[in-house]
């Protein structure tokens, strides 16, 4: 799978993306980095644990992320989220947060379904 | 201690931090001096080793870190006496205007985007200006006009350039990146070692005669050739008026 086939099959603009990094070198080495991460795991324990104040701040730096990215609509459901988390949501947040660690679920497993490895 | 371009990356993502090392490797790739890059996850240990040793060129900031805001970060190192050039990073123009007060070179907006960063690179960061080497000093940078360069001659890891006003800067490069890099008609390279501006050549017999009697190899092989684009130039030099001196050719 190339990676314009990878940003179809989630739905993002691959061409946009391109044309805002200039090589497809680039978003690869963007995207390992990405998934070698797993920020969302962190923002997910943060709430879980009701810790709002570092789950701000990684829903902040995960907006950055994922918009750099071209993960479109993961970057707006964090911008939600973060919002949510700042107006101190929690039930909300919670709702949010599914819905984002499934989102990303997707992403990640086409990821790595397209480098050959399944997550395990 | 040799001349290089410090550039430090503070950002507490360490995604960001990668993407701007990443996107500072590729745009120094073809320029031809050296460049060091230092990530910082947190403000503090920036500060103090600016307070320790004010050695960065270029500081890259990200606006929201850990315990203070980048605009305060900027503060607090421009009051200590930071003089060189902060661009800022942020997904978040809250903080554009204030960025003005602290003298930034930049200020780039998230998703990152490598062509906005090259721009900040050439305008502002570097001070990169239409023809001219960047000759970096231990605490200041020198641009040297191409009008001003007699030759530049290739010395083991160095090149020394060679000015009309006799003196000679050195830059930790090789003499294939330089000519690269200078796009003017006026250079030719003459020799392994060397790389004319023509503008200065008094005459030419078996090497070039400088204007200041100095003398400029030329590579036995390719006489002919260089002869012959020696010829081009002074044609077009006097076409153009562009042409001090025309001796003994």
């Amino acid at each position: 799978m190339e990676l314009r086939d990878f940003y179809n099959a989630i739905g993002e603009n691959y061409d946009l993306l391109l044309s805002r990094l200039l090589s497809s070198d680039r978003i690869e080495k963007y995207l390992t980095i990405f998934f070698s991460e797993n920020n969302i795991e962190d923002l997910k324990n943060q709430i879980i644990n009701i810790d709002f104040q570092s789950a701000i701040n990684t829903a902040h730096t995960l907006k950055g992320v994922t918009s750099t990215l071209g993960f479109d609509r993961l970057a707006s459901d964090i911008c939600v989220i973060h919002g949510v988390l700042k107006n101190n949501e929690t039930e909300k947040a919670g709702i949010l947060c599914q819905k984002i660690v499934e989102e990303y679920a997707h992403i990640y497993n086409l990821w790595f379904s397209m480098h050959g490895k399944v997550r395990a | 201690m040799k001349d290089v371009f410090e550039i430090a990356v503070c950002d507490d993502s360490s995604f960001d931090r990668f993407v701007i090392a990443e996107m500072i490797d590729c745009y120094f790739k073809d320029k031809s001096f050296l460049y060091h890059v230092t990530e910082y996850c947190n403000e503090i240990t920036l500060i103090d080793d600016i307070e320790e040793s004010n050695r960065y060129d270029i500081i890259f900031l990200d606006i929201y870190l850990n315990s203070l805001l980048g605009i305060e970060v900027a503060k607090k190192l421009r009051s200590g006496g930071y003089n060189g050039r902060i661009v800022f990073l942020t997904a978040s123009d809250k903080y554009a205007v204030e960025s003005y007060d602290v003298d930034a070179a930049g200020y780039l907006l998230k998703p990152h985007n490598y062509e906005k960063f090259c721009n900040v690179m050439d305008r502002g960061l570097i001070g990169r200006r239409k023809n001219t080497i960047i000759v970096k000093k231990r605490s200041s940078v020198e641009y040297i006009s191409y009008d001003n360069i007699r030759y530049i001659e290739s010395s083991n890891t160095k090149c020394l350039i060679h000015c009309s006003d006799g003196k000679v800067h050195t830059i930790y490069t090789r003499l294939d990146l330089l000519e690269n890099d200078i796009d003017d008609k006026r250079f030719l390279r003459c020799h392994r070692s060397f790389l004319v501006n023509l503008y200065y050549v008094r005459s030419m017999n078996e090497n070039f005669v400088m204007d200041n009697d100095e003398i400029v190899l030329i590579k036995k092989k390719s006489i002919k050739d260089i002869r012959r684009m020696y010829l081009e130039y002074n044609s077009n030099a006097v076409l153009t008026g562009d042409l001090a001196e025309i001796v003994g050719v």
